[in-house]
């Protein structure tokens, strides 16, 4: 899904733009990217050495995304740097098609700067758009209190704890903890 | 990934082979799926929403055979299938250690044994690959399958609430069910 490119103003007075991922320009900062928002936080599923994609598969990877009716990514760009990105994915099949989830990232230079809410702001907006979607849902590992924060005020609510789903590098576990929120 | 087929012998006498799907069986595979869907509303699945397109699905089967880290169990009788296992895994550090089933038998062979079989099967591929837990989802009012899940020594671990939605409107929650292994 394409998302047409809006400005919004950052507390630290700069202004960042919200807008589709350009799969030919954007595909080698969103690597690189996806590798440096692993190494900043324990708190997503893959570790850094595990981002593995090649620029010219993230680019297949994000045409297919643009093109597509069911997903839709945002990038957050601040002074042409990707600041953070949020994908928003419809459920296809007929018997949870009320349903999407939602993910989301950010550089942790750019945290506490208002980008996670307006990037929700929009992703809200979007899932409300949609007749049959009826509530937007998204999973945080145990302990990631800050973001849980944002999901938190953006209405999210806990409704399920995975137990044991992550397994950290010393062998201990955490729960995988799910949110809710109707739309 | 591919096991090495296994008889089994049905209480009504039938014969069914499980073993490993190839590329094959796509249409067969596809017909079970269909059936099934059909037959229950138990899946995530619409009848109508089973791809008809054999020679893609033969592809997918191909890639699931060479792939080390998915499984696809058939139970084939008299050249149909009549029961199918999808397991897998991702292989990434975090969540490698969580093996990730669903499991279908048609009706006319329910109360057989070929699910436990299947299941059986799966958990040992699981304990090969080093898994520490079996998962699966199964829909809250699927109490037949809970049962066997549960003799099986499944657990409910999470309730994921409203996960279903029928076309008459009615919400259904999910069960993420765990096996320690």
């Amino acid at each position: 899904m394409y998302f047409a490119p809006k400005s919004i103003p950052l507390k630290d007075g700069s202004t960042a733009i919200l807008r589709s991922p350009d799969p030919v320009q954007d595909a080698a900062d969103l690597v690189q990217y996806l590798h440096d928002t692993a190494a900043d936080t324990p708190f997503v599923l893959r570790t850094p050495d595990e981002i593995t994609m090649t620029v010219e598969g993230e680019e297949r990877f994000l045409e297919a995304v643009v093109d597509s009716e069911s997903d839709c990514m945002i990038l957050c760009e601040v002074d042409g740097c990707i600041a953070g990105n949020c994908h928003l994915s419809f459920m296809g099949k007929k018997k949870v098609r009320h349903r999407c989830e939602v993910a989301i990232a950010l550089r942790k230079a750019y945290w506490g700067l208002g980008i996670g809410t307006a990037m929700f702001a929009e992703m809200i907006r979007l899932a409300e758009a949609r007749e049959d979607v009826m509530v937007m849902e998204l999973e945080f590992i145990e302990g990631n209190a800050r973001a849980r924060g944002l999901y938190e005020k953006m209405g999210f609510r806990i409704t399920g704890m995975h137990p044991d789903a992550i397994r950290q590098e010393d062998g201990t576990m955490l729960a995988l903890y799910l949110m809710q929120r109707p739309v | 990934m591919q096991i090495s087929p296994m008889k089994l012998r049905l209480q009504d006498g039938r014969r069914v082979i499980l073993r490993s799907a190839e590329p094959e069986d796509a249409a067969a595979d596809l017909r079970c799926m269909q059936q099934a869907a059909a037959e229950t509303e138990f899946l995530l699945l619409s009848p109508e929403e089973v791809s008809g397109d054999a020679p893609r699905h033969a592809a997918a089967l191909e890639d699931v055979r060479d792939d080390p880290y998915a499984l696809l169990l058939v139970c084939v009788a008299d050249g149909e299938v009549v029961g199918r296992l999808h397991g897998f895994i991702k292989p990434r550090r975090k969540v490698c250690h969580r093996f990730r089933l669903g499991l279908c038998v048609l009706r006319a062979y329910w109360g057989q044994r070929l699910a436990t079989a299947m299941l059986h099967t799966a958990e040992r591929v699981a304990r090969e690959m080093g898994c520490l837990q079996m998962e699966l989802e199964v829909m809250a009012h699927n109490t037949r399958a809970i049962r066997l899940y549960e003799r099986e020594g499944c657990r409910i671990a999470m309730v994921h609430p409203g996960a279903v939605r029928f076309p008459d409107g009615r919400v259904m929650d999910e069960y993420l069910m765990i096996k320690r292994l």
